[in-house]
């Protein structure tokens, strides 16, 4: 198993590196830290040579990804210019705030999803089965802004009795009262738990269903098995192979899908981070997310492989 | 779990004894967006303890559909008319509860296709002591030892090591032999064979043919086996009955429909077996395709392709008309029958 | 006869979500595909099969949310290019007086801060986010259908290299790429689209290269390279027929996709720029007094979310017409 997780990291850290070169050059072309100087020129020179020399803007484009390479390698991510902190700072602080949501939104839409696939599997055709998949099937025609935004308007505003106006300007509360944290966060994690509780009850479903037609759980059910073990321990453990993997993947849409969430609610989390690091042509900080982002993928994806190996016997790891 | 073999009674012995098994008028229909498809129309057997009837029928004749039935493992949208009893059990009046209980344990199934047939993320010898589990109150060893002494009966080489394996690294025909020895885990009275070797290897289809017959004569079983291969047949069963489009055309005892049989249908199935001993000449398939289940022909299903069809057939659908002793036959024209020839020794 | 050893999607873990379009599949059912269900519900239902392309016609013409779908994307589009016929305004025309406006007889929608008339401008976003969904789609379909087919079709040193060029575009979450290129590189419509295209084509090339695999290694497949068909002929008459409807599946879902990621980046006025206006940009426009007038924001909100339903259930409506295996079940 070790031998496979290192050669999948070999075979996917250069496509990681090629995926990295390619954004760098990208964010290059299309943002120049310069902007603001060329008008004031030649009296701001110094500023001028100053941010040519941080960004090596001298250098071949092409070129300049490796630099930045190094100093990754090196341990230096850089200085934010929109924010002033060092990147990895940054990353570490901002991401933990991510995490906070992020998490809890991947458990919740993990376990609810996995209730509805087999409720809905189990009912197929019934009315509650038409009822949440009409509930799925809107949810997925949300953009995650829409969504939130309702989200903030009806919990937020509409119901100000009960949870008050979320943070909006200052972010999390400073108090690190536990019960507060949850009062921060409910309603960003409820925005991003329904996309993907959506999402994968779908999917869910139709491998539950997929599954349940096998010949194999006409079998179980020929030896006398009662339904209920027939469904949770004959046709699950086949259901969830596909899905853990989906569940895998998900979580770097999550990342995709909390940059505009944040950015709605106020959180202070990478999200925002990015929005202003784009803005401000802060090229250091977006690379640092960037990077951060493809990092989290590849790890998550390696982990889909190896749960998949895993859970299916028929897979060999080697 | 008996080892002795328990010798096998005569024909007549086994009419003698009530019957384990008796279906009267099952009829099985199907509701489709189309219609209803009946795929089981009227049709009533016997089975007696210890005794292997062969069900042989082409796809679509209705013979795995009865045996469905039977457990009550229908898909969902399914009509089910009639009366079975079995061992003095209304079957069709039971509840889910009571019926889970005869499955696996009084009556067991084998499955065409051993391959789908077997949970591919559990071990095969976890499957087996499952089946031992729901029916048993043994612990999880000792259903485990029992599982591996199962594999050994069915001929599993190396059981102890097998049975740790996931069905993926079985053979074929290993497989279906953990299917018969997940079957008969429970000791059923009443083993359903549906076409236990036709996904397999011709070779190998012979093997576990003998696998399931030393089984069924060891535990004193009835067997029903159903098939569309009536050269498995000869070999092992003590009466057949022969079913096409829903309906059921010929039943007797072995000898009956191999020598004398008294159905065009089964005539042309006889007339269709390749035989390797060279006897004849060219081989008979059966001209024409099934009818369509949702748009019967009217009289006889068989007529269109009957080779002694009369004017009589297409009018009604002949009755089943007892010959002599078992044999009944359903055909408008048995006097017309010609003799048998060729017939496989 | 039967294979030993069945090893269903596991070296290729990454195409769990390619629908498994099985054998005959532009012929009709084949005994193969019964093997899974209980012999009843294939044995002997019907003699022969009608065609393909009219039972799956059928098939959709029954399923009624999708036949709403179709209804309903049509309705609005109606609505998006007749509607500001009907009204005397245009969508940049600003008449500072009547801001801020709730609806009326004149101004259907209302008006917004500087004057402009909501219900001209929705119909005008809707027509745009329409316009650039589906460009962007149809040119992800052909690059995604193109690569998809010849990594499969050619396999070895082609097919690792699409299927590797696809795993380096999927390994930044889309949203952030597309925030990164979509402001510098897109900045009208068209250039939009085709951004969008460069990074949505994967799960089209992912489900033809599928297809497309399964298919090569079919018999028939075998017997015409063996009577000398060449590999154009094979491609158009054998391959392309099979290709067609999964790809029409995941085209209608993929401009979904492109909607909402149109819109999302419109909204974070990435997209579309003024004084054009998608959806998006509408809902960021009137985030601003979302408290005192939340209805203003969710009018836009409310169009995509109903275009996008509308495109997904078109897209489920299609799945189950051509995927013989819709579950027939109904009492």
């Amino acid at each position: 198993m070790f031998a496979y997780v290192t050669r999948r990291l070999l075979a996917t850290i250069p496509l990681l590196v090629l995926a990295l070169y390619l954004v760098f050059v990208g964010v290059s072309l299309t943002t120049d830290p310069r902007a603001d100087f060329y008008l004031c020129l030649p009296r701001c020179q110094e500023g001028f040579d100053r941010i040519t020399e941080v960004y090596n803007l001298d250098v071949n484009i092409w070129l300049r990804p490796f630099i930045w390479f190094g100093d990754v390698l090196s341990g230096d991510l850089g200085d934010s210019s929109s924010i002033g902190e060092p990147v990895s700072e940054i990353l570490v602080e901002r991401g933990w705030n991510t995490a906070l949501i992020a998490i809890p939104a991947f458990l919740i839409s993990a376990i609810f999803a996995l209730l509805l696939s087999v409720y809905s599997a189990r009912n197929q055709y019934s009315k509650g089965d038409y009822f949440f998949t009409g509930l799925a099937f809107i949810g997925l025609a949300f953009p995650s802004f829409v969504l939130a935004l309702v989200i903030q308007n009806v919990f937020g505003v509409q119901l100000e009795n009960w949870f008050g106006v979320k943070p909006f300007n200052t972010g999390r509360k400073t108090n690190e009262n536990f019960l507060e944290l949850i009062r921060d966060i409910t309603l960003p994690v409820m925005s991003l738990s329904i996309l993907f509780i959506s999402a994968d009850s779908r999917f869910g479903r139709a491998s539950m269903l997929d599954t349940l037609n096998q010949d194999y759980i006409r079998t179980a059910r020929a030896k006398g098995l009662p339904e209920n073990k027939v469904v949770w321990k004959h046709a699950l453990r086949n259901a969830l192979i596909p899905l853990v993997t989906l569940w895998a993947l998900n979580f770097s849409a999550l990342l995709g899908g909390s940059v505009v969430t944040e950015s709605i609610f106020s959180w202070p989390g990478l999200g925002p981070a990015f929005l202003r690091g784009l803005g401000d042509a802060d090229l250091d900080l977006v690379l640092g997310i960037v990077l951060l982002t493809g990092v989290i993928t590849v790890v998550f994806n390696l982990i889909a492989d190896v749960l998949y190996g895993v859970l299916d016997p028929r897979i060999r790891l080697d | 779990m008996t080892d002795t073999l328990a010798p096998k009674p005569s024909d007549d012995a086994f009419a003698a004894t009530a019957p384990l098994l008796k279906a009267d008028n099952l009829c099985v229909g199907f509701r489709t967006d189309a219609g209803t498809v009946n795929a089981v129309s009227d049709v009533s057997f016997e089975i007696h303890p210890g005794e292997v009837l062969a069900v042989v029928g082409e796809s679509g004749s209705g013979k795995s559909v009865t045996a469905l039935a039977l457990m009550r493992l229908h898909p969902r949208n399914t009509d089910i008319t009639g009366d079975v009893m079995f061992d003095g059990i209304d079957l069709l009046s039971l509840t889910d509860a009571q019926m889970r209980s005869i499955r696996g344990r009084d009556i067991a199934m084998i499955f065409q296709d051993p391959m789908t047939a077997l949970n591919p993320v559990f071990t095969v010898g976890e499957q087996i002591a499952e089946a031992i589990r729901i029916h048993n109150d043994v612990t999880k060893p000792q259903a485990w030892e029992r599982s591996v002494d199962l594999l050994q009966l069915v001929g599993v080489p190396e059981p102890k090591r097998r049975a740790a394996q996931h069905p993926h690294e079985y053979s074929g025909g290993m497989r279906q032999r953990a299917m018969i020895a997940m079957a008969i885990s429970n000791d059923p009275k009443l083993l359903i064979a549906d076409e236990p070797t036709t996904a397999l290897d011709v070779t190998v289809q012979a093997q576990v043919m003998e696998v399931l017959h030393d089984v069924q004569e060891a535990t004193g079983s009835a067997m029903m086996l159903i098939t569309h291969d009536l050269g498995l047949v000869a070999g092992s069963a003590d009466r057949v009955q022969v079913m096409y489009a829903s309906r059921l055309m010929e039943t007797g005892d072995l000898d009956d429909i191999f020598y004398e049989s008294s159905n065009p249908y089964t005539r042309a199935l006889l007339e269709s077996i390749p035989d390797l001993q060279g006897v004849k000449e060219s081989l008979e398939p059966i001209p024409g395709n099934p009818p369509s289940l949702l748009n019967p022909p009217s009289g006889c299903a068989f007529r269109p392709r009957c080779f002694m069809a009369g004017e009589e057939c297409a009018g009604s659908v002949p009755e089943l008309i007892t010959i002599e002793g078992h044999h009944a036959s359903r055909c408008h024209r048995i006097s017309a029958m010609p003799a048998p020839v060729g017939v496989p020794s | 006869m039967s294979s030993e050893i069945d090893i269903p999607g596991g070296q290729d873990r990454t195409d769990t979500e390619v629908p498994v379009f099985s054998a005959g599949g532009v012929e009709g059912y084949s005994a193969d595909e019964a093997s899974h269900y209980s012999s009843a519900e294939v044995e002997g239902l019907t003699e022969a099969p009608a065609s393909f392309g009219r039972l799956a016609w059928k098939r959709f013409l029954h399923h009624k949310l999708a036949l709403a779908g179709a209804i309903g994307l049509v309705l609005i589009i109606l609505l998006f290019i007749v509607g500001p016929m009907l009204s005397d305004y245009t969508f940049d025309e600003r008449n500072v007086a009547e801001r801020l406006q709730g609806p009326s007889r004149d101004h259907w929608f209302g008006t917004d801060e500087i004057g402009r008339d909501l219900f001209v401008r929705t119909a005008q976003g809707g027509r745009y986010s329409l316009r650039i969904g589906l460009v962007a789609a149809v040119m992800s379909t052909i690059i995604g259908t193109l690569l998809g087919a010849l990594a499969a079709y050619f396999g070895r040193w082609i097919d690792i290299a699409i299927s590797q060029l696809i795993n380096i575009v999927l390994i930044v979450p889309a949203l952030i790429v597309l925030s990164i290129f979509a402001l510098y590189f897109g900045r009208d419509a068209f250039r939009l689209s085709i951004v969008l295209a460069l990074l949505l084509w994967t799960r089209i090339a992912r489900v033809v290269r599928g297809v497309v695999l399964s298919i090569k290694e079919q018999e028939y497949i075998m017997a015409a390279r063996a009577a000398g068909a060449s590999h154009l002929r094979i491609i158009f008459r054998h391959v392309l027929p099979n290709v067609v409807g999964p790809v029409a599946v995941e085209v209608t879902l993929l401009l979904g996709t492109v909607i909402v990621l149109e819109s999302t980046l419109s909204f974070l006025g990435l997209g579309v720029q003024p004084p054009n206006a998608s959806l998006g940009t509408l809902v960021a426009e009137a985030k601003g007094n979302i408290d005192n007038d939340p209805i203003r924001v969710l009018t836009p909100g409310f169009f995509i979310v109903l275009i996008v339903l509308c495109v997904n259930f078109l897209g489920d409506g299609l799945r189950d017409a051509l995927d013989p295996r819709s579950k027939n079940e109904k009492g």
